[in-house]
């Protein structure tokens, strides 16, 4: 029997495997099941809580230091139950680098003078932690208004500002640093109203391994500018960029600092948007790219459906700045809201991987002016890959009775959020903010007493949210300073890319 | 003319003398009833038969249906006649042998003869009447054609001193009575010879070595010394078919015939003339091997030399041959030689047929009697001059300038590598590759030190002879492989097929050692399994449709000493490929599988599968046996990772077409391979008998082979799988076997022409087969197989050897493939390894991989693969990790670039060489690989664990033993202050810190290296101590290696060739009944 069947049997035998092959090797794509590590490697663009690694570094933009009226700190939280040991590598633009041991004791913030006592003109900290629980920034006390800015897990090759605004002769300094041993060459280029221009100054400029380098736009002919971005790329090794703003006029006062964008993205979401009466919001968007770019502006408003209904779009040329004045937007009501923007150049829906092309950097600028008193702040927005479900401000909420933390549910869905906050005893939550409301794609302001305000505050929420800061100025001046909470790196963070 | 007719004579005096005809029958065909009927009608009374009857064995039984069929047939048209039936088939001159037994006295005569001769009715009383007129002692009669009986073809052969045979008369002469007088002759055919029956016991018969092809030359050459005379008596006439090799095609005529010629003149020439009669053998060998390469004739000369260098392995024999005859030697060497033909008979025999072809009737004849095997072996010779001088031209950039570093083609002899040092580092207890462990070397040092050995420490030329070896070694297993279609031009094409893929010459050109070792020694495994199978052909007939059954190989016996012989070889091959190469057991594993199954469709007996099988496993397991201890490596959580030393790659994505090309990129038109998938259609198309079998082995194999290859390719397997050229070894086994296939069926076909279409398919398979080797032929003008021009190993030249701050390493990361040393895996996608100062060479081919400071690197590399630390510098420092360079390849990989902007982050590394190719870092946190650590970093060495090492850098005050030789075989000493000794290498108790005479004990430093704690100073000697059993597994291993081969080159069959023949050689299965013939009316 099987000698009759034998021979149509390895004929159907041999076709199916034919046809299998074939099928799997052209036709079939197999569903990748689960995420191989590489997958998760994709750079994750802005500063964040690592996790779990048993290690972590921050690299602090830097501050001024020999103005002695200005303070500087960096702030470390320990919401673990051991204390976290480390070096604080402090870099300046004179003197070689010096370190010294921290130790940062469990659930509790650890306070440290951004200086070191020297008196360089700049100094920028490098903090190596053993734990990647922990998080970092750094506070700028200033009498023209405090200033808390983002310490970057990163170095890069490229650094971008949307916003320099050196009108009134206010005072706009980058600060470069280089952590490496080894010199860091870059190009620093800008724009302004009348275009791109790249001083041949500006152009190779060394950067000494282990050094901070400051370099005041003003005097690289870039004064009396109101509009002003840069970029600055290296062409060999990787550095760290900062700004440092400070407001003289023409409708801005104050004092900033702020960690650079160490990269474009498509996506750049703003927690706290605002229209009102004394409030002059604009969107400084910023396209270093040679190809002209086209963003939407959508505003999250508390409807889901509001994201899709056809948002603003803009051109941003090549290489130009586009300023969006959102006060001036009759469509938007008085209020808080959210702000999506999202380049729309390219294929949209294919074109996920962000990190393969640029796009456009944005700021946002928030001036808040009453009785002839002003107070701006500058905020980066987070960008794709962003939103995380646990937030965290390392330094709290930590000046004046003036404190809030804004929310934005950048889903669809309606969450709640539970904000806690750490101290001896650990994580607790808040009373009465175990469980706020937060409905898909809108925003909420949260107060934060004062009598906590000054621990470090833990936000979580059920879907992914961006949280930012709002705090006082401190030194009695009007306004706030605004600034991004620090999200947690986590998988589902880096696959909801 | 009156003749005397001895058997119708009535006196007793005249009575004739008895002739017994004695013939050997094995699978005759239509033409057999003739034979008998010659026989009865024979006009010579006095005569009686003796057939013996051969069966076929079959499951290692004999199957004598046939036979009996043939018996009853013989016994209807000679009722008297005696037939045994005998197992198997053991050779003419054996079972003639037995007549002696069946046939009592010796007044009388035998008359031997062929199955496939046919008499005259007055042969016998001619050949009785001209031997008693004669008084010889051997008559024989003019063999004419059976087909046309006015072709001679034999009046009787003349030898020349080398026994070369001198025919006398020229191919297809026509008989004009011009050869018809009785004359004396050397030799005589055994196809039918009259022989005294005293004679021919006292010469105690044919030699019983000899089975086929030159007992009559042997036979009548001793009876020239015993006195005997031989004559032919052309007046008795037989026709001759002469089709024995037709039918028994698995016996090799050409080398049967001159291993018997040569050991018959070994035997019997006078002792004083066989050296220069030797000589005068090798000087006509060779000459006439190197001639055979054009005229067509260099099998056969090529069997004539080996048979002539063989003496030296058949001494024995030959000497016990010699003490056996001498008790015949009658007759002065110097009458011998008389009777031999003077000078050379193959000159003779030149001349003559130039003479011949003079005549234009002879040389029409001569052309139209083109032989197709003639002309297959010239075709042969000349092919293999073409293909290997393209393989010579083709690698001639390798062979003479070596191998580029590429891959994994590492300098054999880089840094301080000479053969003697390879052999040190195999006898020490002390792995020192990569990180180092203490454990057995692997046996690859060893064998390329004993291979140094043999090519006089030129390891440069080991490495050139492996690489360019690899590539005839494949092909002579496909050749091997393809023998059995017992068809030269089949095996030549699967052979060409086979070298022409461009799987070897991508292995080549992308420096993948482990795979051009598999793709060599594949073929020789499958060769090794179908000879222990036992697998022959047999074209048997359905009786119904009368056509070929598609499923009819024959499987023979294979006794135990032959099955002990091909597993020893099959474990040497293996284990020889495996100390180098271990992913070649996965893929003989499947190949194995994937051949029983194709052989059970193919409906080869159960017991040849289970041998096969056994034999497959066997050989697996053995290999590993054999590579002990170092093979305990493998036995390890990750063994499977570890034998396809694929260390977790997948999802390579290469596509369908990619891999069933066979080719990586490196060879121009590579898809042109796909044509060779036709002849594998083809095969399964046209092929029949037991040729289907063999296609369907080919068919699985390829679709087997493919199949993997593509799953693995894509994902899809929930294990892994060696890299797809591995893989695809299968897949060219197939495709070449499928080729020789197709070749041996067209071969038949156009010979016997049975079908039309077969041969119009016929005309494709060529052009198939043109197309699929192009690419490769294009390839032969690179001159090294598209080896890259610039490779990763000419920039590390920027890392400084043996610098005055220490001994270090380097660490390599990124794609496997391009990670020119053996490698771990971090991720599915990025794998590392380490490699010592100096130049990287062949010993990082190998690397143990399982150890605690292997877990230090996966965790450093982890962290920052997941971007989860800045200091990955520190991270490597106890390491002793200088360098980190990432090979980008042609095309970097995402997972690659990633890890360069890792690295990039990394504020304690230095960018030394950024290229596009290929970017070197140099970590600035780095400890020398034995240094002397400052009272912080000795403090922080107790502790485990990353924070030890983030947290603050380890420092060195100074290096330690800086020196080219590994850290285990430090010569030289160092004098120190005191203080903590750290050694970069995984903690063993065995390491020894000798200071002045104080040894010190180490400890475990950040919880996977080694430090000595040494509070005294003095001058310091750093050692590693081996136990004193590791010399003596050693001398086991060799012990066991050195068995392996003396039953692999079966030795023993050498003595068997000098062990008393008895007659148990020849086994009666079954026969008509216990008769005997007495010759008692014999008179002279």
């Amino acid at each position: 029997m099987f000698e009759k069947i034998r021979r149509p049997l390895v004929v159907l035998l041999l076709m199916a495997s034919v046809g299998g092959t074939i099928f799997i090797g052209k036709i079939y794509s197999p569903e990748i099941t689960s995420l191989p590590i590489t997958e998760l490697e994709t750079k994750f663009l802005m500063p964040s809580v690592v996790g779990d690694s048993l290690s972590s570094t921050w690299f602090c933009p830097g501050v001024p230091a020999r103005d002695v009226k200005v303070k500087s700190e960096i702030v470390i939280a320990n919401p673990t139950q051991t204390p976290i040991t480390g070096t604080i590598t402090l870099l300046s633009s004179e003197e070689p680098a010096t370190s010294s041991t921290l130790i940062v004791a469990p659930l509790s913030r650890g306070v440290f003078d951004a200086t070191g006592g020297h008196k360089s003109q700049f100094i920028s900290a490098i903090i190596e932690l053993d734990s990647g629980q922990a998080s970092v920034e750094q506070r700028i006390i200033h009498l023209a208004g405090d200033s808390v800015a983002l310490c970057a897990n990163e170095t890069s090759d490229r650094w971008f500002f949307a916003d320099g605004f050196t009108g009134a002769e206010s005072d706009f300094d980058i600060l470069l640093t280089n952590p490496f041993p080894d010199s860091t060459v870059v190009d620093l280029s800008f724009v302004t109203t009348d275009g791109k221009r790249q001083p041949a100054l500006l152009k190779g400029i060394v950067l000494r391994g282990q050094s901070v380098t400051g370099i005041s736009m003003g005097e690289q002919g870039a004064r009396n500018e109101s509009v002003l971005a840069v970029s600055v790329r290296a062409t060999s090794g990787r550095f760290v960029a900062g700004k440092l703003q400070h407001f003289l006029g023409r409708g801005r006062l104050g004092f900033t600092s702020a960690l650079g964008a160490p990269t474009t993205s498509r996506q750049w979401w703003f927690a706290s948007g605002e229209k009102g009466a004394g409030v002059d919001e604009e969107l400084v968007v910023f396209n270093p790219t040679e190809i002209d770019q086209s963003v939407s502006v959508a505003f999250l408003t508390g409807s889901a459906e509001a994201l899709l209904r056809e948002p603003l779009i803009l051109t941003v040329p090549a290489g130009r700045v586009t300023t969006l004045s959102t006060s001036s937007l009759p469509a938007i009501a008085n209020g808080r809201y959210g702000i999506l923007i999202s380049s729309v150049t390219g294929d949209f829906i294919s074109s996920n991987d962000d990190t393969a092309t640029e796009f456009v950097v944005v700021e946002q600028v928030v001036s808040r002016t009453r009785e002839n008193k002003t107070g701006t702040s500058v905020i980066l927005g987070a960008p794709s890959g962003s939103p995380s479900r646990v937030w965290t401000s390392p330094s709290g909420l930590t000046v004046g009775e003036v404190g809030s933390i804004v929310v934005a549910n950048t889903t669809s869905l309606d969450t709640t959020v539970r904000v806690s906050t750490i101290g001896p005893a650990g994580a607790a939550p808040i009373v009465g903010l175990e469980k706020v409301e937060l409905k898909a794609a809108s925003v909420i302001s949260i107060a934060i007493p004062p009598s906590i305000a000054q621990l470090q505050i833990l936000i979580e929420s059920e879907t992914e949210v961006v949280v930012q800061r709002e705090f006082s100025r401190g030194h009695q001046l009007y306004g706030l300073s605004g600034v991004l909470a620090l999200p947690y790196r986590s998988p589902q963070v880096a696959t909801s890319k | 003319m009156s003749r005397v007719r001895f058997g119708s004579s009535k006196s007793g005096e005249n009575s004739a003398p008895p002739v017994v005809t004695a013939m050997v029958v094995h699978q005759p065909g239509p033409w057999f009833d003739e034979v008998l009927q010659s026989l009865a009608s024979q006009d010579y009374a006095a005569l009686s038969h003796v057939f013996f009857l051969t069966s076929q064995v079959v499951n290692a039984k004999a199957d004598t249906a046939a036979s009996q069929l043939l018996m009853k047939k013989i016994q209807t048209v000679l009722p008297e006649s005696i037939v045994r039936i005998v197992e198997g088939n053991p050779g003419f001159g054996a079972l003639i042998n037995e007549t002696q037994r069946i046939v009592e006295g010796n007044r009388g005569l035998f008359c031997v003869m062929h199955d496939d001769v046919l008499l005259q009715s007055s042969t016998i009383s001619q050949l009785v009447h001209e031997m008693l007129v004669s008084n010889a002692s051997v008559v024989g009669p003019k063999l004419v054609q059976w087909d046309n009986p006015t072709i001679l073809k034999s009046v009787g052969l003349l030898i020349d001193r080398c026994g070369e045979v001198d025919p006398l008369i020229e191919a297809n002469e026509r008989d004009q009575e011009q050869h018809d007088s009785v004359k004396d002759i050397f030799f005589i055919s055994s196809a039918c010879m009259l022989i005294r029956a005293d004679t021919f016991r006292e010469l105690d018969g044919f030699c019983r070595e000899i089975s086929f092809f030159g007992e009559d030359l042997e036979f009548c050459w001793r009876a020239h010394l015993s006195g005997a005379r031989v004559i032919v008596a052309p007046s008795a006439v037989v026709r001759h078919r002469e089709m024995f090799t037709q039918r028994a095609p698995e016996f090799s005529r050409d080398a049967l015939t001159a291993r018997h010629r040569v050991r018959t003149v070994t035997t019997l020439t006078w002792r004083l003339e066989l050296p220069l009669v030797w000589l005068q053998m090798l000087v006509t060998s060779v000459i006439e091997t190197i001639f055979g390469v054009f005229s067509g004739n260099f099998r056969g000369s090529l069997a004539n030399l080996r048979a002539t260098v063989s003496v030296f392995v058949d001494f024995a024999y030959v000497w016990g041959r010699r003490r056996e005859v001498r008790k015949v030697r009658r007759v002065p060497a110097s009458d011998i030689s008389k009777m031999q033909v003077r000078g050379s008979a193959r000159i003779t025999k030149f001349i003559r047929h130039r003479r011949a072809l003079e005549s234009s009737s002879i040389a029409s004849a001569a052309k139209s009697q083109k032989l197709w095997r003639q002309s297959s072996t010239r075709e042969a010779g000349f092919a293999l001059l073409v293909i290997f001088s393209l393989i010579i031209i083709g690698s001639r950039g390798i062979i003479l300038n070596g191998s580029r570093t590429v891959g994994e083609f590492l300098p054999f002899e880089g840094g301080a590598n000479t053969a003697g040092s390879l052999m040190q580092m195999f006898r020490s207890g002390w792995w020192s590759s990569g990180f180092g462990e203490a454990a057995a070397n692997p046996t690859g040092l060893g064998i390329l030190a004993f291979g140094g050995f043999f090519v006089f420490g030129n390891l440069a030329f080991l490495e050139t002879l492996m690489i360019v070896g690899s590539l005839f070694v494949g092909f002579f297993g496909m050749w091997r492989l393809c023998g059995s279609l017992y068809n030269t031009r089949a095996r030549l094409v699967g052979a060409t097929v086979y070298v022409a893929l461009p799987l070897s010459y991508d292995a080549i050109a992308r420096g993948r050692f482990s795979a051009l070792l598999t793709v060599a020694a594949l073929p020789w495994v499958f060769d090794l399994l179908r000879r222990s199978g036992g697998l022959q052909p047999n074209e048997r007939i359905d009786g119904s449709t009368n056509s070929l059954l598609s499923n009819s190989e024959k499987s023979t016996d294979v006794g135990i000493s032959r099955l002990t012989q091909l597993i020893s070889a099959l474990v040497l091959i293996l284990g020889l490929v495996t100390a180098f190469a271990p992913a070649i057991l996965v893929i003989t594993f499947i190949g194995v599988i994937l051949w029983c199954v194709a052989s059970v469709f193919g409906g080869t007996s159960v017991r040849s599968i289970g041998t096969m099988l056994s034999v497959g496993v066997v050989g697996v397991f053995g290999s590993l046996f054999i590579n002990l201890p170092w093979s305990m490596h493998f036995v390890s959580g990750k063994w499977w990772e570890l034998l396809t030393s694929d260390q977790s790659i997948g999802d390579r994505n290469l596509g369908l077409v990619t891999l069933a090309s066979l080719d990586f990129g490196n060879i121009t038109g590579g898809t042109l391979v796909l044509a060779s998938y036709f002849c594998v259609a083809c095969s399964l198309l046209v092929a029949n008998s037991w040729r289907f079998v063999w296609a369907l082995r080919s068919s699985f194999l390829v679709v087997g082979g493919l199949l993997l290859a593509v799953l693995d390719d894509q994902g899809l397997l929930p294990f892994q799988m060696p890299e797809p050229v591995i893989i695809l070894s299968l897949v060219a086994c197939g495709l070449a076997l499928a080729s020789a296939t197709c070749a041996s069926v067209f071969s038949e076909t156009s010979t016997k022409k049975t079908s039309d279409w077969r041969r119009s398919v016929g005309l494709l398979v060529p052009v198939a087969m043109s197309v699929a080797i192009l690419p490769t032929l294009l390839s032969v003008v690179d001159g090294r197989w598209h080896q890259p021009d610039a490779t990763v190993s000419q920039l590390f030249a920027q890392m400084p050897d043996n610098p005055a701050d220490g001994n270090y390493r380097t660490l390599f990361v990124g794609d496997n493939e391009l990670l020119p040393i053996s490698t771990n895996s971090v991720t599915n996608k990025v794998s590392y390894g380490v490699s010592d100062d100096g130049p990287v060479n062949i010993i990082s081919h190998w690397a143990p991989q399982r150890t605690a400071m292997n877990a230090l690197a996966d965790h450093a590399l982890t962290a920052l693969i997941n971007r989860q630390t800045v200091r990955v510098g520190r991270l490597m420092s106890p390491l002793a990790i200088r360098y980190i360079v990432v090979p980008l390849g042609n095309q970097p990989s995402q997972s690659s670039r990633l890890i360069i902007d890792s690295l990039s982050n990394q504020i304690d590394l230095r960018r030394l060489y950024f290229a596009k190719d290929l970017v070197i870092f140099e970590n600035s946190a780095w400890l020398p690989i034995v240094s002397l650590l400052d009272e912080e970093s000795a403090v922080a060495s107790e502790k485990v664990g990353e924070s030890a090492l983030i947290v603050r850098e380890l420092r060195s005050m100074r290096p330690l033993f800086v020196d080219d030789q590994s850290v285990s075989n430090k010569t030289v000493s160092d004098s120190f202050e005191g203080g903590t000794v750290h050694l970069a290498v995984p903690f063993n108790k065995n390491w020894q810190l000798t200071v002045d005479s104080a040894r010190l004990s180490p400890r475990v430093a950040f919880g996977a290296s080694t430090a000595f704690d040494a509070p005294i100073k003095g001058v310091a000697k750093l050692s590693f101590r081996t136990s004193k059993f590791r010399d003596l597994y050693l001398f086991v291993q060799a012990l066991i290696w050195f068995g392996l081969l003396i039953l692999a080159a079966n030795f023993s069959r050498f003595r068997r060739q000098v062990r008393a023949v008895t007659g148990e050689s020849v086994r009666l299965v079954a026969d008509d009944s216990q008769k005997i013939i007495k010759l008692d009316r014999f008179s002279k």
